[in-house]
């Protein structure tokens, strides 16, 4: 595979997870009301929906608190990785993580 | 030889004609691609191609047999899974045009109303998969400006060492 392939490949992935509402990214920008369950914009300090107040933490940080996260790019890996498969990052050591519910 | 034969003139005479960016225009139906094609040509300062075909490998392939230095695609965020035309799908036809033809410039045109694809927009162009894009119907100010710019690119690439 070129290098023109490899980087163009991972530019069209992070595209097409942003696309259909994936990814790191996307989930930094939404913070789910704990009432309603309505995605709203992590600026947002109340549910747009029924008012009540939201959470400090967006859904990535829920999503980080649930799976081992590359530091670099965000993204999940497994437990037994070293380096991140996304951006090739070296990963710090796996901890034993408990289970927050949304 | 024939007398007939065309002779072109010198790059450095000040009299000789500029030359024209091709400009490859696919659209979401072959109706409004040729209707964009035509719509172009009366703006004036590009050579307008049609491309009828929203195939990756027709785009790429005729792109590259006419040297397009600009591709304009349109987006349909309705078109069905089998066909998809959305930001991602675009971009790969970008993908394979720069592949061709690398210093050919690429926008989107998308359709009003759908926020919720501005983020993949605006990464597509962070990431430098394509140039810039437009929302809503392209005015002739924005494809001026969008000229200009591939006029610039152009020169640079014809500039020599």
């Amino acid at each position: 595979m070129t290098d023109y392939e490899l980087q163009t490949r991972k530019a069209l992935r992070r595209v097409v997870l942003l696309e259909y509402g994936f990814g790191p990214e996307t989930m930094r920008r939404r913070k789910i009301c704990p009432n309603c369950g309505r995605a709203n914009n992590s600026q947002e300090t109340h549910c747009a929906d029924c008012g009540v107040t939201l959470p400090e933490k967006t859904l990535y940080d829920f999503y980080r608190s649930r799976h081992r996260c590359c530091p670099g790019c965000g993204i999940a890996v497994t437990n037994v990785a070293q380096y991140c498969p996304e951006c090739g990052k070296r990963l710090p050591k796996a901890v034993q993580r408990g289970e927050t519910a949304v | 030889m024939s007398i007939f034969r065309k002779r072109d003139p010198p790059a450095n005479d000040p009299r000789a004609e500029p030359v024209l960016p091709n400009v490859a225009v696919c659209f979401t139906s072959p109706f409004r691609t040729r209707r964009a094609a035509d719509w172009l040509r009366n703006l004036g300062g590009c050579r307008p191609i049609g491309v009828l075909s929203d195939d990756c490998g027709d785009v790429a392939w005729q792109c590259d047999t006419e040297q397009a230095d600009l591709l304009l695609l349109e987006t349909d965020f309705f078109s069905d899974m089998e066909d998809p035309k959305d930001v991602s799908s675009r971009c790969d036809i970008a993908i394979e045009v720069r592949r061709k033809l690398p210093d050919c410039r690429v926008y989107l045109i998308c359709e009003d109303g759908h926020p919720e694809k501005l983020a993949a927009l605006e990464k597509a162009v962070e990431l430098k998969l394509i140039d810039g894009y437009c929302i809503g119907d392209l005015s002739a100010q924005q494809m001026r400006a969008w000229l200009d710019e591939t006029k610039e690119v152009m020169k640079a690439v014809a500039r020599p060492l």
